[in-house]
């Protein structure tokens, strides 16, 4: 079995689609594009792919992945040929590239998650008191849990913030929660620049 | 305008992507020196991208060089809220333009319980609701579907209204929609005022096969009620059951050829990349060579795990040796509609089912290896008694009883809606019964008919009773609905086909002031 890695871009309209209705937009377009993907065993058969940490709606990304894994081999150049003809405007393919087919899936592969956000008033005083704080507790289903310790660096400068985030399986901040985070001077955009 | 919608107001309401356009395959056209047109279907995003009809004139408006179709659906509570907040109109999908700037603004009604979204859609576009108090800058505001067999209540707010077919028809609306006395003379329309109902003469596309459909349609993002390929296969339905207004009104049955199903069926999936392809008729079972289409079908599609579904299947149609060979094709939910508790009412409203047939074919479903089926009664039909009532629970026991000998994990649901008398039906001059009957015959079932493997459902009574006021002849006679309509609209109502958001009370109130003049 071969597997392909794609990495793309989501902006426009294309935000407000959530994580479940990206993952039947790409089966659908997989199957558009004729790609002699896999698919599991059973009664109902789905497209084997597998994707990264789920983009939180709302969000722009420059750094979304997919596996794509394939029963035939096809080359890189093919696939990414054949997808870019069916893709709608909203999601550009990046890169595409054939990788060792053992290698860990793309969300225990990732351990921290960069976010751009546009804020409408200066950040910098946010910013700073964040970075100085020890604690800072939101609560989840009724359990009060403390994010601080999630959050890796913060910077600004004029009025867009930069920050590193955990993102793995021992727990990541929600996008309502980054938000939260710069509530007070008001937020014009988010965009996740990195995974990594 | 865009940058307001983008960044202040869609990030703030539920499904936002119901608002954003842009889907696969939706076409976007520049105005210039073009008819404009707007189709609506006064209801959720997610209902009226499920209407066929819809993308059928999407398709054949867009593609004329001379016009441009867009569309727009009912904005939910909180995007209604949010687009007042920030002062904007109610706009279409792909150019994002108020509705107001269209040529021709067309409804598909299906459902009378739609009416007050309707109307709710000429307000937020800043359109008079009533004709008379529009100009010619305004949009032609036309009307089409199921509920234009009976237009009276609309007659207020309606230009025009197509009965009957509209492939055709709006092909020639486009070409004359600047004068009403053109639009009057055209078969199967009807213009208050300008033409008698009573002359007009119900437009028929011959021969369906000749259509264009659309082997392009739009593909969602977010799932719809319908999220497949849907094909027609035929249009009008043999069986001649009394209650049942889309068999009379559809009338001949005319077919798709099977070469052309299947030919339109691969071109869609292939232009779509849908998982389902769904062959779409009132009956399916009654189209000449259903098993060899879905067969042939699911067999070309099998490489893509593509599946063929069949609704609106009879189970004794469902043969288990032919489920064996049937590769891919699945039933999408095994429904059974006796209609009626017992025999004698079942052949006085001409449904052709006996008890026999009834549970054999459902012996053939679970046997076949189905879990649940579901099952359609009417209560409140024509000559209905209280052994008629019994019947619905007796025949459900004996249908669970029947069931579990093949499979011991049967269940059924059980449907209960509301009889209602509809225009050009066998049964349009019977009355519909009370809303107090209806609450009394619904306790009846709840109560007698328990069962861990049972379960009921029923539709609200208060929706059936103004579902019911809109439909027929008799139970509006004498009562102004249209000034009904606009009061309870203008106390608040709309959604009225949503459980949530259906206000009794203010329907209520909306006809005792009228009831009270009389």
């Amino acid at each position: 079995m071969q597997r392909i890695r794609i990495k793309y871009k989501k902006g426009g309209g294309l935000v407000f689609i959530g994580h479940l209705d990206m993952i039947r937009l790409w089966e659908r377009a997989v199957r558009r594009g004729n790609l002699p993907v896999a698919y599991s065993q059973g009664f109902n058969p789905r497209q084997k792919l597998a994707f990264g940490p789920p983009l939180p709606l709302g969000m722009a990304s420059d750094c979304e992945y997919l596996d794509i894994f394939l029963e035939k081999w096809a080359s890189a150049e093919k696939v990414k040929e054949d997808l870019k003809l069916t893709l709608m405007p909203g999601i550009e393919i990046l890169e595409v590239s054939s990788v060792f087919a053992g290698m860990p899936s793309i969300s225990s592969a990732i351990k921290t998650a960069a976010y751009e956000i546009k804020t409408v008033k200066d950040p910098s005083k946010k910013a700073q008191e964040i970075l100085s704080t020890n604690s800072i507790i939101v609560v989840r289903k009724e359990k009060q849990m403390d994010i601080r310790p999630m959050i890796k660096k913060i910077g600004s400068s004029g009025n867009t913030v930069n920050i590193e985030v955990r993102c793995d399986n021992s727990g990541s901040i929600k996008g309502s929660e980054l938000k939260g985070l710069f509530k007070e001077t008001g937020i014009a955009s988010i965009k996740r620049t990195n995974l990594f | 305008m865009h940058k307001l919608i983008l960044e202040k107001i869609l990030p703030n309401v539920s499904k936002p992507a119901r608002y954003i356009g842009n889907e696969l395959n939706s076409v976007h056209k520049a105005p210039q020196d073009k008819v404009k047109v707007v189709l609506c279907y006064p209801d959720s995003y997610e209902i009226g991208m499920s209407n066929l009809g819809i993308a059928i004139l999407y398709h054949l408006i867009n593609k004329r060089e001379d016009a441009l179709c867009e569309r727009v659906f009912s904005p939910w509570p909180d995007m209604e809220a949010a687009m007042k907040e920030h002062g904007v109109p109610l706009f279409s999908l792909e150019s994002w333009k108020p509705i107001k700037g269209f040529d021709i603004l067309g409804f598909s009604l299906q459902h009378e319980l739609t009416y007050t979204n309707m109307l709710n859609i000429l307000k937020l576009s800043d359109i008079p609701l009533k004709r008379k108090d529009r100009t010619g800058d305004h949009p032609l505001i036309i009307a089409g579907g199921a509920c234009t067999n009976n237009p009276e209540p609309l007659l207020d707010y309606i230009d025009a209204f197509v009965i009957g077919d509209g492939e055709e028809i709006m092909q020639e609306i486009i070409d004359k929609y600047k004068s009403l006395d053109e639009l009057a003379k055209i078969e199967g329309i009807y213009v208050p005022d300008h033409n008698k109902l009573s002359d007009v003469k119900r437009r028929i596309v011959k021969d369906i096969d000749t259509i264009d459909y659309p082997a392009k349609p739009i593909v969602p993002f977010i799932e719809i009620i319908h999220d497949r390929a849907a094909i027609e296969i035929m249009r009008g339905c043999p069986r001649r059951c009394g209650f049942c207004q889309a068999g009379t009104v559809n009338k001949p049955v005319r077919l798709v050829s099977p070469e052309k199903v299947i030919s339109l069926a691969k071109e869609t999936i292939k232009n779509t990349g849908f998982e389902e392809v769904s062959l779409v008729s009132l009956s399916s079972c009654d189209y000449p060579g259903i098993w060899e289409v879905a067969n042939e079908l699911g067999r070309a599609l099998a490489p893509k795990r593509v599946s063929v579904s069949l609704p609106s299947m009879r189970p004794d149609s469902f043969k288990a040796e032919i489920a064996k060979e049937l590769q891919n094709v699945r039933r999408s939910g095994i429904t059974l509609a006796p209609e009626a508790g017992t025999q004698r009412l079942r052949d006085h409203i001409r449904k052709d089912l006996t008890e026999e047939n009834i549970l054999s074919s459902i012996k053939n479903a679970f046997a076949s290896g189905a879990n649940s089926v579901k099952l359609y009664f009417m209560i409140g039909l024509p000559t209905e008694t209280e052994e008629d009532l019994a019947g619905i629970v007796d025949l459900s026991y004996r249908i669970i009883k029947e069931g579990k000998t093949s499979n011991p994990r049967a269940k059924i649901t059980v449907n209960v809606s509301t009889f209602i008398p509809k225009k050009n039906t066998l049964f349009e001059n019977e009355k519909m019964i009370s809303l107090n009957e209806i609450l009394k015959k619904q306790n009846f079932l709840k109560q007698n008919l328990r069962h861990k493997s049972i379960e009921l459902r029923w539709h609200k009574a208060e929706m059936s009773v103004i579902e019911g006021l809109f439909s027929s002849i008799e139970a509006g006679k004498g009562l102004p609905l249209s000034r009904i309509l606009l009061d309870a609209f203008e106390s608040g109502c709309k959604f009225d086909n949503w459980t949530e958001h259906f206000d009794h009370l203010k329907w209520e109130a909306a006809i005792a002031a009228h009831k009270d003049k009389i």
